[in-house]
């Protein structure tokens, strides 16, 4: 490895960006190095500034009610009156025709899979909602043997909670929501900036297996176990979804 | 996507470095989103959203803010890094510095870097985009974001603890 590479390397390695091999090389590396080890000191000095101090700007209200608005939403445009007769049946039929191809257009953007577009819908919108009405988490905390209770003192089952700090999920807390015309639990994991809502209710629906559906940009898992409905929905990749989910389906032991 | 709009802005804020453009980069962006949005087979829509958002910005520094440096060279990156020190001290005069750095340097420094380092600082530390999805919203190779990166960094140091490398330089002559 020559010094320019393992410098360029140094920024990976702070990032947790590395491959285990190529971290054991840099690290023997670091070991026999001081200028490297320096080199790391004022890297982690500079990420911490940043982290501490870099401004992250939001967005105004104002800005997300322009972008509400400016939108395309599948609303016909009223007609106006005191048009000739003959103009306006024109007119009404265009409209529907501009409205079933947009109607077209929208069904086309869902992948075929989506078996159950009405439950996928709410699950999606409820993921959405608590990410946007900032009400993301009832009780905030990492720790299982917390948000079990708390969630079964509420609730008149007891969805299970699991740790899995280890595999890169960090759970961060629990909510009551509201799907499918009951109360369920959502249990909210994160895996680095991507936030992840674990919908959980008994369905005494048979078990089945994990099914793989997008909607809205939004990815979505769903399977039934031990006579639990299972949804869960991130933006995160549909990659690293899955491994959540083959994780919550069958606990490390 | 409407969850993405915080971190939308905030790209954009940045690469402009003004309120009133940003939102109207995030406004078209965000269009163009929904607009192409059969067009996205993705499986991450926050970085789909970004890169569009990311083009945007640097289709309007083009047109807008001729001076302002949106590409870079490939040589440029060849001697990206600053020259290495070794005071050997276990109290590194510039980690000191750079621990030190108030609220107002810091900020001032990340917009004192050209656009396209400081994009990969924003999505790296302020949004915390991995290396992958650095490479989807820049469409370049990882390997491009981790040396832009590095670079990046490099940069800010330079800003931030310019005494201590002068000093250094100067008792190394």
């Amino acid at each position: 490895m020559t010094p320019e590479t393992a410098r360029v390397l140094l920024h990976a390695l702070a990032d947790g960006e590395l491959d285990a091999a190529s971290a054991i090389e840099l690290q023997a590396e670091i070991a026999a190095s001081p200028a490297l080890r320096q080199e790391l000191e004022r890297l982690s000095a500079l990420q911490s500034s940043v982290k501490t101090h870099a401004a992250r700007f939001n967005a105004s209200p104002a800005l997300a009610d322009r972008l509400f608005a400016t939108l395309p939403e599948p609303q016909p445009k009223p007609i106006p009156t005191g048009i000739p007769m003959w103009w306006r049946s024109l007119a009404i039929g265009a409209t529907a025709t501009s409205m079933a191809l947009l109607f077209w257009s929208l069904s086309s953007i869902l992948p075929s899979r989506n078996h159950n577009v009405p439950l996928l819908e709410e699950v999606v919108s409820a993921h959405v909602r608590s990410l946007m009405a900032d009400h993301l988490t009832d009780l905030t905390s990492g720790e299982r043997h917390s948000i079990k209770p708390w969630l079964s003192n509420r609730l008149d089952f007891s969805p299970p909670v699991q740790d899995l700090a280890s595999e890169g999920f960090l759970l961060i807390g629990a909510r009551l929501d509201y799907l499918d015309g009951k109360p369920v639990a959502a249990i909210v994991y994160r895996h680095r900036q991507h936030i992840i809502n674990v919908f959980v209710w008994p369905s005494g629906n048979r078990d089945r297996p994990i099914r793989l559906s997008t909607h809205r940009g939004f990815n979505s898992t769903d399977f039934d176990s031990g006579g639990m409905s299972y949804w869960i929905v991130s933006d995160l990749n549909a990659d690293d979804l899955g491994k959540l989910t083959t994780l919550l389906q069958r606990p490390p032991t | 996507m409407s969850p993405h709009v915080n971190a939308a802005y905030n790209l954009a804020r940045w690469l402009t470095r003004n309120e009133h453009d940003a939102e109207d980069v995030v406004q078209e962006a965000m269009l163009r989103a929904f607009m192409f949005f059969d067009g996205f087979r993705g499986a991450d829509a926050r970085s789909w959203v970004l890169k569009i958002v990311r083009n945007t910005c640097f289709t309007w520094l083009q047109a807008n803010r001729h001076g302002e440096v949106t590409g870079i060279a490939v040589d440029e990156l060849e001697n990206a890094l600053p020259p290495l020190f070794c005071s050997g001290l276990a109290d590194d005069p510039e980690a000191v510095a750079l621990r030190r750095t108030t609220a107002a340097q810091l900020n001032d420094a990340i917009s004192a870097i050209p656009a396209p380092f400081r994009e990969v600082v924003v999505l790296r530390e302020m949004e915390g985009l991995s290396y992958k999805e650095i490479a989807t919203v820049i469409d370049a190779p990882i390997g491009t974001v981790m040396s832009r990166l590095a670079r990046a960094r490099a940069e800010l140091r330079r800003i931030l603890a310019p005494a201590h490398c002068a000093k250094e330089q100067s008792n190394d002559t």
